[in-house]
């Protein structure tokens, strides 16, 4: 964007001679962005206190484990590990990445339409219902109410007052959209545009199939994954990658490499991903044929994200020293890089001869937390500490609590998917070693197994559960005012002078 | 007309008051006068005044090796659903059944024609390897999950059979154990258990459980003879008053006296 | 892909093929399966009985799914037939079930053919209460908030607890007696409706 000459704007003139930006830009940006103060802090704010209560109660469920008597030895129904662990994930996924999601997407929607935040009434009565729903459907499981159907724990009740309030931020997407600057729309918009749609439409039929008009026997159990998988595919997946394509090129200046990989890398990942949600049960008793099908589309996943993987590293060519000085970055390409080793790792998994192996084991469980942490929290965090100062006019009072917090991230979730994987993998193979045509280990010796590494995944967690506190205790300061007034940014090192 | 005021640099002073940006001046249409806070404005909107510009997209084409890689994959994608869909069959539910193409047994007794009943009487070593084949898949459903695939047992809970001088002595004392059950202490190949085993006399029929004894008294190493289905049901009857589970005495007592 | 109709388009449509392809295809295919006739005029897989349906929520509520599956695949692949979890499980075993939990970990062992081998209540009770002394280095929990210590009034009840069995640690005072709640007593009677032991033409055994 060419920056040389005079322009006139909001009745002023202005020196446009800084290459770089606009200072239209820079006037219209700040106005976005105060529109954008109260809901998005409400929304990033919650999203953060839930990930608190949901870091306790994983440290809960990870101790129990391999621990059953720790605590109350089962005196206690609201503490038992069944409960502990579901409230864990569901204070996770809806109270945490869903909402903290929502934040980050409706600052991104306010920007890159290039409109103020519009009907600000409509997204904060959405996340008011939402923390509403997430509480009440987090003691309902304590309670002992959970449905038993994974992912979809929540009553129905609760589940009710969740898709009103998605349904709200539905509406208030294709306003915003309606209402947008006309011209271009950006990858991270037909992302975010499609993830706000498509997720109530899939909670609603996944409600209304599994509780409402249940489906026969196993078609429940299709129906449950794919709804999980679409979960991820559909809804945090597409929020996580909008974030990467907007704050990678912005925090180093330069344009994506390809918008034509963009569009290739978007409408494969619509069509492939929604396909992918019967590997979960793949030597289940569900028809072959979907297994197969379910397969075939996780192994076609290789396009979408190796397109996406190959325009990120393209457009950070020569830009990588941007990685030692702004924290957005690294948080946000280290998610980037998770993105593409859970997606490869997750089609690996899906071929039968390996499947047979980590099938049923904590190897599952790693992918699933290199996905929704290594990928998708990092990313979230990564905007996090692009956007807070931009609403809260100042700067992180620390840097070295952002050093603390990322390494923590890192150390904490490569230990955790490390211990994991090799304690799936143990499990797995002593299953399937025999001895003779009988088996060579009894069941509870595979059990007995994993314990190291479940020993290891607790330290893990308390490494997270440190760097999650510290970032709370960083946020809680810049939502007080409390953080440095200045011009420049936090940096991990200051960026050497020319 | 330019204003004379240059932007402010990036390293001015933090919070701050410099009255020259904060005082309006109509003739330097300084753009204070838009924001103005009568706060510190470089402090307000350095944040935003640092920021580069929104992303672009670049027009770069795409490669070429990644159309190839998409059509590989593509091509492997409709090879393997051709192979293993089984004609989108609803009850076929592994690849060894498509390849058959159609539900194929897949328990122990996958290759043999296992319908036993009512078929003329075949020869002793025929009958014998029929019992042991059925004795062996009820075997797997019903006791293994305690005794274990390979008769073995469980240390400090169950029994081994593997070697038991009770599953190898008389049947007699056998088939009583598994009509009505045991509890207490027992001691088997050298080591005591003290658990519960259940009567299984209503759940399993004549034919079943003699199967199922055969089978355990000619695996794993044991060899002994065979368990009919009349024993069963002899024993049956000789103890058809009997509620309760026995005891490691009573059978010591039923081994030093069997009935009949 | 500047037009909002046809990016919505878009979303429809791959949203619909999916949809279509794992759910409503499906739903034809196997979305109404009937059970097989015995010859005694039962039916395979046999319906419930009432507490065992109550047991289903219970099941439900207190998370068993996390920990155990209920499916067993074939025996040639994977080791499944090897831990006396019963045959290969194939879609029509669960058509009388309300609520269907395959799973997808094993903490624990398989549990879609438990009744099967362990169709004793008193055994189910004891093991929810203290696992690790039926099931010598078991990782799971406790669940005895699942049942009341109470004092014995003039009788024993009926389906108290044989405590000798119990570890000293667990024993109640002398002159209590631990029973199962409701909850309990329809978790347990759910546990041992799970039962593949007949046969479907499926999968013969």
């Amino acid at each position: 964007m060419s920056a040389i000459g005079t322009e006139t704007t909001l009745g002023q003139e202005y020196s446009t001679a800084v290459p770089h930006y606009r200072i239209e830009d820079a006037a219209e940006r700040s106005e976005l962005d105060a529109s954008t103060r109260f809901p998005v802090l409400l929304y990033l704010g919650s999203g953060l206190f839930w990930l608190l209560v949901g870091t306790v109660f994983a440290l809960i469920a990870s101790f129990k484990l391999h621990n059953p008597q720790l605590f109350d030895g089962g005196t206690l129904s609201w503490l038992a590990w069944p409960r502990v662990r579901t409230a864990h994930l569901n204070a996770v996924i809806y109270g945490w990445a869903s909402t903290a999601g929502i934040g980050v997407g409706i600052w991104l929607i306010a920007r890159l339409c290039r409109t103020p935040l519009r009907y600000p009434a409509i997204v904060i009565v959405a996340g008011i219902f939402w923390n509403i729903g997430v509480a009440i459907g987090i003691t309902a499981i304590l309670a002992g109410q959970s449905t038993g159907v994974e992912w979809l724990e929540f009553p129905p009740y609760v589940a009710a007052i969740l898709f009103f309030s998605y349904i709200l931020i539905s509406i208030w997407t294709v306003l915003m959209f309606y209402y947008r600057e006309p011209g271009h729309i950006y990858v991270s918009q037909w992302y975010l545009l499609a993830a706000f749609i498509w997720f109530p439409w899939l909670y609603a039929t996944t409600y209304l199939l599994i509780f409402a008009y249940p489906v026969q026997g196993v078609l429940q159990a299709i129906t449950n994954w794919w709804y999980g998988h679409n979960v991820l595919g559909l809804w945090f997946t597409p929020i996580g990658l909008a974030s990467a394509y907007y704050f990678i090129p912005k925090v180093i200046g330069r344009p994506v490499y390809s918008y034509y990989l963009s569009a290739l890398g978007f409408w494969t990942l619509a069509f492939f991903y929604a396909w992918n949600g019967g590997h979960h049960l793949i030597g289940g008793p569900i028809p072959l044929w979907i297994q197969t099908v379910s397969i075939v589309a996780s192994v076609m996943m290789i396009i979408p994200v190796s397109v996406v993987a190959i325009n990120h590293h393209l457009t950070m060519t020569g830009n990588f020293h941007y990685l030692i000085t702004s924290p957005t970055l690294r948080f946000t390409v280290f998610g980037a890089m998770s993105y593409t080793l859970v997606s490869l790792q997750g089609m690996s998994m899906a071929i039968p001869s390996l499947n047979y192996i980590t099938h049923f084991t904590h190897y599952t469980i790693g992918h699933s937390h290199l996905g929704l942490y290594s990928f998708y929290t990092s990313i979230i965090f990564g905007a996090m500490y692009y956007i807070v100062p931009r609403l809260t006019e100042c700067e992180w009072p620390s840097a070295n609590l952002i050093k603390l917090h990322f390494w923590c991230v890192f150390y904490g979730s490569a230990l955790m998917f490390v211990c994991l994987s090799i304690g799936g993998i143990t499990q797995g193979t002593m299953w399937l070693t025999k001895s003779g045509e009988l088996p060579a280990f009894q069941f509870i010796d595979t059990v007995q197994s994993t314990i190291p590494y479940l020993i290891g995944r607790s330290v893990a967690g308390t490494i997270l559960a440190i760097g999650h506190v510290v970032f709370a205790y960083h946020f809680g300061l810049m939502i007080l005012r409390m953080g440095q007034r200045t011009g420049q940014p936090t940096l991990f090192i200051e960026p050497a002078k020319a | 007309m330019k204003p004379e005021t240059p932007l402010p640099e990036k390293d001015t002073p933090a919070i701050g008051v410099d009255p020259s940006l904060e005082h309006h001046d109509e003739a330097k249409h300084t753009y204070t006068a838009d924001y103005s806070e009568g706060i510190d404005v470089n402090r307000v909107h350095g944040a935003i005044l640092r920021e580069k510009s929104d992303p672009q997209d670049g027009q770069e084409p795409i490669p070429l090796w990644i159309i190839a890689i998409c059509l590989a994959v593509m091509m492997w994608g409709g090879y393997y659903l051709g192979k293993n869909t089984a004609n989108f069959r609803s009850d076929v539910f592994d690849t060894h059944a498509a390849q058959v193409g159609g539900p194929v047994t897949t328990g122990p007794n996958a290759t043999a024609d296992t319908k036993a009943e009512g078929t003329a009487p075949a020869s002793p070593e025929k009958q014998l390897e029929d019992m042991i084949k059925e004795g062996k898949s009820a075997y797997g459903s019903i006791c293994a999950s305690c005794h274990q695939a390979g008769g073995g047992g469980q240390a400090g809970q169950y029994p081994p059979l593997a070697g038991s001088e009770w599953v190898l002595g008389d049947k007699h004392v056998l088939v009583p154990i598994v009509l009505h059950g045991l509890h207490g202490p027992i001691t088997v190949a050298g080591a005591t258990y003290n658990n519960n085993m259940q009567a299984w006399g209503a759940t399993i029929k004549d034919k079943k459980m003699a199967a199922i004894l055969t089978y355990i008294r000619n695996s794993w190493g044991n060899k002994a003879d065979i368990v009919t289905a009349d024993d069963v049901k002899a024993l049956r009857e000789h103890f058809k008053d009997r509620k309760v589970q026995w005891t490691e005495e009573e059978l010591k007592a039923l081994k030093a006296n069997p009935p009949k | 892909m500047n037009r909002l109709p046809t990016l919505f388009l878009g979303f429809f449509l791959t949203f619909l093929s999916a949809w279509l392809g794992l759910i409503l295809i499906p739903t034809f295919q196997i979305g109404a399966l009937k059970p097989e006739v015995t010859e005694d005029g039962g039916y395979s897989p046999p319906s419930p009985a009432g507490s065992a349906i109550a047991g289903e929520s219970v099941y439900a509520a207190n998370g068993c799914v996390l920990c155990h599956t209920q499916q067993v695949r074939n025996k040639i692949d994977t080791a499944d037939g090897q831990y006396g979890w019963g045959r290969q499980t194939v879609a029509r075993d669960y058509i009388a079930q309300r609520r269907v939990f395959l799973g997808t970990m094993r903490t624990g062992p398989d549990l879609a053919s438990t009744g099967a081998s362990k169709s004793d209540p008193a055994w189910h009770h004891l093991h929810l209460y203290n696992p690790q002394h039926f099931a010598t280095g078991s990782l799971m929990p406790s669940f005895r908030y699942l049942y009341k210590t109470q004092k014995i009034l003039g009788q024993r009840a009926a389906n108290a607890l044989d405590v000798a069995r119990l570890p000293e640690a667990d024993r109640p005072p002398a002159g209590y007696e631990i029973v199962p709640t409701r909850d309990a007593q329809d978790l347990v009677a759910y546990l041992i409706s799970l039962n593949r032991s007949y046969s479907l033409k499926e999968v013969k055994e």
